[in-house]
């Protein structure tokens, strides 16, 4: 063991005082700072769109596949320039001898050298993970998918640099020893490349392509299996290699047995051992698996909601997926579906090759290659983009026996479900429309009926008087046991007063001021946030901070038979404004902002949205008032977890409590607010402070042993 | 302590792709012994000492070493051997005092005696002072000192040195010699060299390697007994020709006028000098004196070559 720990620390001592182990560190720090900074910048500009997507990627998943896979392959480049030198180099300044000598056995030898070269690697890629892991003193980060794909990163090191030992050992000529390295996992990654079937064993036996799931935050046992394989299968050729230069060593028979005797040209010798082991542990490795999700959202894993989604329906789910050749990632798809079945298992899985028979794909109305219909009862969902929301999605839709009818009443300058300005909703529907529900807007003046089969109607912010005729169908529609959800705005009169009136609404005067909002680094005090949510079956696990701009506090003292529950309230620190005003323009809060306890305004906590229930005919009549309706606005949908609390007021409206938590969690990292101060420092440190203290560093050494 | 040979070796061969560079080679060294292994350039004494310390394996033949099987414990061999390889196997950007540091370490000698070991080598082999030195800006002599401190630094108690005096200038070669005879005084040397002088100086016996085969095998100061030297020097008052004395002794091959006397050569190695004196006496030449001829060891060794080489034996022959 003391031979072995001599070994490495030499190989280390010796990198570090040549100038080589500096000049790559710093130029690897350079590069993946670069390559961080730019995936970054490109966040901040892509995350508007982001939060559209049904599952968008934190920030950590954006960075991860962004960085890691280019500076794995930077890795991938730099491994042979080093390990080249493992044996040829010694056997080039015959300090082998010095091994081969020494009571040490071939295993110590190679693990002793590769031990060295191996924690070498370990700096860069710590770097890379801290400068990653650094980043949590500004941004959320998801620590387990960083560890996770440095773990798959370094995995990668290890197996590259045991074959890069057995390529050195077969040559004196280092720049051999590197170009046979760099020939080796050329081949692997364009067979990798070659195919797109993930089943084929050229895929399987390219080493990015099992990088992949670790870079996805799943620990993936075949893809730990092709690692082990990789690294045991390089570790062994090498020992036997070491083994036959030992002048005493004893190698085991049958490899000196096989070396020696075999009488054809010895490097195809070679070829012939990895191909060998190559289909082997194709057969060991590629088959039946299972994995562990470690990102801090479970976002590779089913979630509880499509778990629950899933158990709640009956009759038997078919999946076909149509393709067009083998185009399709059928592997990928395999697994996804892979996971529905373990919880449903008449799931059932099929492809169908249109390739084979255009007329089926016209008689299908299919234009796409990679389609996937989904078949539940009589009825079939069809999807392009299949990923797990999206699936579930879908059923979910299937199973709601019919859509959920949700009508927005207009007329009274309410916030339009269709409009695209700031002020309206449309991103609201075009998310509520993929989850189900059908969305209407209905102007009493034109047709005043509300039908028997809505569901909810909405009040989204009415800015003029409701007639009185108007005012008359929606008590009737409250009375009739209909469900509503209505938003309010401060320092306005509310144009429906009688609703006010019949439910026990009071509209507190002012702006609610947080200033806890600060903390999250908002820099209106007239933003509330919530991020601890009262006791509410609407807000159960939802740990995601939202965010209300300009917002109304709310005091429901309700009529009998009305229960009323609060689901969101704002901090100690907030209290409502009443000095300063809202600018009817420029939509400023104008005056003095302080906390006046003689006047009407009110310390917080403060409620800004409850729900009344009542029970009527048999069911539960629901009700949710909010003092915001901005919150669900286009321009502030995507803040915080104000999405997730959207879809779960819609379905708690509806009534479908058991699939409230459909709603698919955004990552906690999905929210980076970075201020250009921020970047420059993170730019300053990474890129510049980092490489040039490497440099430095080995400048330093190199003069001070210069002239020793 | 057991008296065990430090080396026995019987019947080594080696072939490289079909070509025999050691054929049979049976060598024995003593404690305490230092031998010196002469013979040309490509007589194969790189490949024993290589086949010894464990760099090259033999293709056939039986090997002890310290009274161990070196193929079945070939650690417990390796931890009581130092070796000095031809090319030194120094790493240019590392000091003496790191290099001889790593050495010891790699041969098993614990940390807490590594300091120690280090300064008793540098000491012995006249490095002290040169401890913070980078190897690649020592002198050619100094390498290989630091090349013989290596090969000693965890105190084995066989040194195998292979060309240690090779590149010298005659300054370094004396001290080197120095070196070496202090070495041999409590260890066992085995070391190559093309220097006579090294072996003169330095050994107590001397091998001779030709052809991949040992011709010869012998302490220092034996040279003259030799069965290869058949020869003798003979003193006569009354004055012969050359043919008188070839006519007397049918066993002659040559006869010369030598400074001292008669240099006779025989066909056979097996001298009788009673037949030559009694010769003398019945053909009343005035016997002087018979002795063998002081050989010297370059005698020793172009003789010994000369045998297995003509071209050799010319040069011999007219010297």
């Amino acid at each position: 063991m003391s031979g072995l720990l001599a070994i490495s620390r030499r190989e280390l001592r010796s990198l570090f005082l040549s100038p080589v182990a500096w000049v790559i560190l710093s130029g690897m720090q350079l590069l993946s700072a670069y390559l961080l900074l730019a995936g970054v910048e490109r966040y901040l500009l892509l995350q508007p769109q982001l939060v559209n997507m049904s599952q968008p990627p934190g920030l950590t998943q954006f960075l991860i596949a962004r960085f890691y896979a280019p500076v794995s392959v930077i890795y991938l480049l730099i491994i042979p320039l080093l390990s080249m030198r493992l044996v040829s180099e010694e056997r080039r300044q015959n300090t082998w001898v010095l091994l081969l000598t020494a009571p040490l056995n071939s295993i110590e030898i190679v693990f002793g050298k590769l031990l060295g070269l191996w924690v070498f690697f370990l700096i860069p890629l710590g770097l890379n993970a801290l400068m990653l892991l650094g980043m949590t003193v500004i941004t959320p980060i998801d620590t387990g998918a960083v560890l996770l794909a440095t773990l798959g990163a370094f995995l990668m090191i290890v197996g590259v640099c045991a074959a890069g030992f057995f390529f050195s050992t077969l040559t004196r000529q280092p720049v051999i020893a590197a170009f046979a390295l760099y020939c080796f996992l050329l081949f692997l990654w364009l067979s990798g490349n070659t195919t797109r079937d993930d089943s084929a064993i050229f895929y399987w036996l390219a080493p990015h392509k099992h990088l992949e799931s670790f870079y996805s935050g799943l620990l993936h046992t075949g893809d730990l299996g092709y690692y082990a394989w990789f690294i045991a299968f390089f570790l062994l050729l090498s020992v036997m290699q070491t083994a036959t230069m030992k002048g005493y060593q004893q190698v085991p028979s049958a490899y000196t047995g096989f070396i020696k005797s075999w009488c054809f040209f010895r490097p195809l010798r070679f070829v012939f051992v990895i191909c060998l082991a190559a289909v082997m542990g194709y057969f060991l490795f590629s088959r039946d698996h299972w994995q562990i999700d470690l990102t801090a959202t479970q976002r590779n894993t089913l979630s509880e909601a499509s778990e629950t989604l899933l158990k709640t329906l009956q009759e038997p789910i078919s999946v076909t997926v149509y393709t067009t050749g083998q185009t399709a990632p059928r592997q990928a798809i395999e697994s996804l579906v892979a996971r529905y079945q373990r919880v449903k298992s008449d799931m059932v899985l099929s492809f169908v090759d249109l390739g084979q028979s255009p007329a089926l794909a016209e008689q299908l109305d299919i234009q796409n290659s990679g389609t996937m219909a989904i078949r539940y009862g009589n009825r079939e969902e069809r999807l392009q983009q299949i990923s797990e929301a999206s699936i579930s999605q879908a059923l979910y839709r299937l199973y709601r026996d019919q859509r959920r009818k949700l009508v927005f009443m207009t007329g009274h300058g309410e916030r339009d479900p269709q409009g695209s300005a700031n002020f309206d909703m449309s991103r609201l529907s075009q998310r509520l429309t993929q989850n189900g529900f059908e969305i209407s807007a209905q102007s009493l003046v034109t047709s005043p009926q509300i039908a028997e089969d809505v569901d909810v109607v909405i009040l989204a912010s009415p800015r003029y008087d409701y007639f009185p005729g108007e005012m008359a169908v929606v008590l009737d529609f409250i009375r009739r046991g209909g469900n509503l959800l209505w938003f309010v705005e401060p320092g306005r009169p509310l144009h429906v007063e009688a609703l006010a009136a019949e439910l026990g609404v009071k509209v507190l005067p002012g702006v609610v001021i947080d200033q806890s909002a600060s903390l999250y680094g908002v820099d209106s005090p007239d933003f509330a946030l919530v991020s601890q949510y009262p006791a509410h079956p609407l807000t159960t696990d939802l740990r995601l901070v939202t965010l209300f701009p300009q917002a109304a506090g709310l005091v429901i003292q309700p009529h009998e038979n009305w229960q009323t529950t609060p689901f969101l309230q704002t901090s100690q620190g907030s209290w409502t404004e009443v000095n300063a005003a809202i600018h009817p323009q420029t939509k400023q809060l104008m005056g003095e902002i302080r906390f006046d306890a003689d006047t009407e305004e009110r310390a917080g906590p403060i409620t800004l949205g409850a729900t009344l229930t009542r029970r009527y005919a048999e069911r539960e009549q629901r009700i949710a008032v909010l003092g915001d309706g901005d919150f669900l606005s286009n321009a502030y949908l995507g803040n915080g977890g104000n999405l997730s609390l959207a879809q779960r007021l819609f379905d708690w409206l509806v009534g479908d409590d058991g699939l409230l938590k459909i709603a698919s969690q955004s990552p906690a990292d999905s929210r980076v607010a970075l201020t250009s101060a921020q970047i420059a420092v993170l730019g300053g440190l990474f890129l510049v402070l980092l490489p040039v203290s490497l440099v430095l560093a080995g400048l330093i050494i190199w003069w001070k042993r210069r002239r020793l | 302590m057991s008296s065990a040979p430090v080396i026995e070796a019987h019947g080594i061969c080696k072939t490289y792709a079909g070509q025999v560079v050691l054929s049979a080679l049976s060598l024995q060294l003593q404690a305490g012994e230092v031998l010196g292994l002469l013979g040309v350039n490509g007589a194969g004494k790189s490949t024993t000492l290589g086949i010894l310390s464990g760099v090259i394996s033999p293709t056939s033949g039986v090997l002890k070493m310290m009274g161990q099987n070196p193929y079945q414990r070939p650690k417990v061999v390796q931890r009581l051997l130092g070796y000095l390889p031809e090319q030194l196997p120094l790493y240019p950007e590392l000091t003496v005092d790191e290099y001889l540091w790593y050495c010891a370490r790699l041969r098993g000698v614990p940390s807490n005696r590594c300091s120690v070991a280090v300064k008793d080598a540098k000491h012995l082999c006249g490095l002290s002072s040169e401890g913070r030195r980078l190897s690649r800006n020592l002198s050619k002599g100094f390498q290989q000192r630091l090349g013989i401190a290596q090969a000693i630094v965890h105190q084995p108690k066989l040194i195998i040195l292979d060309e240690p005096s090779s590149g010298l200038d005659p300054e370094q070669a004396h001290s080197m010699r120095e070196l070496i005879s202090s070495l041999g005084e409590h260890r066992s040397v085995i070391l190559s060299t093309h220097l006579l002088a090294d072996v003169q100086a330095a050994c107590s016996r001397v091998a001779i390697l030709a052809k991949g085969r040992l011709v010869y095998d012998e302490p220092i100061g034996n040279q003259g007994t030799h069965r290869g030297m058949s020869q003798l020097i003979v003193q006569l008052k009354k004055t012969v020709t050359s043919s008188d004395l070839m006519r007397a002794i049918p066993e002659l091959k040559s006869v010369h006028m030598h400074t001292d006397g008669w240099l006779l050569k025989f066909r056979s190695s097996e001298i009788s000098v009673d037949k030559i004196a009694r010769c003398a006496y019945e053909n009343q030449w005035g016997l002087g004196a018979i002795y063998p001829p002081a050989q010297t060891l370059e005698k020793t060794f172009l003789s010994v070559i000369s045998q297995d080489n003509p071209a050799v034996h010319q040069e011999s022959e007219s010297a």
